[in-house]
């Protein structure tokens, strides 16, 4: 998977209309850096709304950060995943992925981070 | 007319290690009686399709409980719980059904759990082999590590994160009311109990050097695992089943961490031919 293949302006004004996405990213504000393969996307998110996402330098400073090779984020991101590639707290514990950071403050809003992977995937679609 | 579920729940006082619990069990049917632990965390609603379901219940006496500390069983009032962090040991939760059984005076019952409960399948047909007749493992291990963490009782981090990884350890097919509902029972419990529940699921139990002592003449193994569950892969249990003489496992297709509750329909499918081998065994 590439990064190209995610609309994020779409996944963006999903996320920033979507119920459960903005109760659980209530008072959010963060920057969130995932890692596709050799290419990164920041996320900048504002009182529980995402601001911006855009392209960056692998390393860029973030609050946080989950890397994974291409094809792990293209197995999660499925329309229906695979089994035991379902989940992104599943592929961090079990050593699929490898979140660098405020580990309490991503678990904190995982619930956010979770439905934003939802978003992707229906914006995939 | 009002319409009512067939389930009733009550109150029983269990006596454990010189403490009284007061400990909430739901039951429904009648016949050989069935003992049904929660998962780590949760409580005894995680059965109530089960309970609900006319045609187990017509050749099986289904009791749901809350352990002590999870859903309506709350803590003893005759010890000082709050000055220690909660912890779930082997001893204490095999010592649950035990009793309950014994004080509800069961004759060899039936005894299924999930997660920890799974686990607990295992641990009892070795330590209580002749009090049970059959024991049904779902999302069962010999041994899984790496669970006891700090993040799963943290000041930082709510019980909000605890319903939202339990979401992704069940099946993307599951009914999303059903997923949500077992999220929703995960964001209800006491803050510690999730992580002190774990450190019996990661640490305190451990079959692998034990499990092929399981004597399936006296007490009859099923595991049963839902193959999107990555806690207790259905590698992890039929390497387990196959440590144990004369147990048999399945993996359940399209379920995950927690079938009885996030798609019982389905869950019942694999269940039903177990029950009906105990009941042609008994």
């Amino acid at each position: 998977m590439s990064m190209r293949d995610i609309p994020w302006q779409t996944v963006i004004e999903q996320a920033n209309r979507d119920g459960e996405f903005r109760i659980a990213a209530r008072l959010w504000n963060a920057t969130l850096r995932l890692d596709v393969g050799e290419r990164s996307v920041l996320l900048a998110v504002t009182d529980g709304a995402i601001r911006a996402a855009g392209p960056c330098d692998r390393g860029s400073p973030c609050d946080a950060s989950v890397a994974g090779a291409a094809e792990e984020w293209e197995h999660l991101l499925e329309r229906v995943p695979r089994p035991l590639h379902q989940d992104l707290f599943g592929g961090i514990t079990l050593g699929r992925f490898q979140l660098e950071g405020d580990r309490d403050a991503f678990y904190a809003y995982y619930p956010a981070v979770r439905r934003l992977v939802d978003l992707v995937r229906e914006a995939r679609r | 007319m009002a319409r009512f579920d067939r389930t009733t729940g009550r109150y029983i006082h269990l006596e454990i290690d010189g403490t009284d619990y007061r400990v909430y069990f739901e039951e429904a049917g009648a016949g050989i009686p069935l003992l049904l632990q929660h998962t780590a965390g949760a409580d005894g609603r995680q059965w109530r399709h089960l309970l609900e379901d006319a045609e187990v219940g017509r050749h099986f006496r289904l009791i749901a409980y809350d352990l002590p500390y999870h859903g309506k069983s709350i803590p003893p009032t005759g010890r000082e719980w709050w000055r220690q962090e909660y912890r779930l040991t082997k001893d204490f939760l095999m010592q649950v059904p035990v009793t309950l059984a014994r004080e509800l005076g069961l004759e060899r019952p039936v005894y299924m759990g999930s997660s920890i409960g799974g686990h607990l399948a295992g641990d009892l047909a070795l330590h209580y082999p002749d009090h049970f007749r059959a024991v049904i493992g779902l999302e069962a291990a010999a041994h899984t590590p790496g669970g006891y963490l700090d993040i799963f009782y943290h000041p930082r981090i709510s019980n909000d994160f605890k319903a939202s990884a339990m979401y992704g350890l069940m099946s993307p097919t599951s009914p999303e009311p059903l997923r949500r509902e077992t999220a929703w029972v995960y964001s209800q419990g006491a803050p510690p109990v999730f992580k002190g529940d774990l450190y019996y699921f990661s640490v305190d139990h451990d079959l692998r050097e034990t499990a092929r002592q399981i004597d399936t003449r006296k007490v009859a193994v099923y595991l049963l695992t839902g193959e999107y569950d990555w806690a207790a892969t259905p590698e992890m249990s039929r390497a387990l089943a196959a440590e144990i003489p004369g147990a048999s496992y399945r993996t359940m297709e399209r379920l995950g961490h927690f079938p009885m509750s996030e798609d019982p329909a389905r869950f019942l499918a694999y269940l039903r031919p177990v029950l009906e081998e105990i009941r042609a065994w008994r």
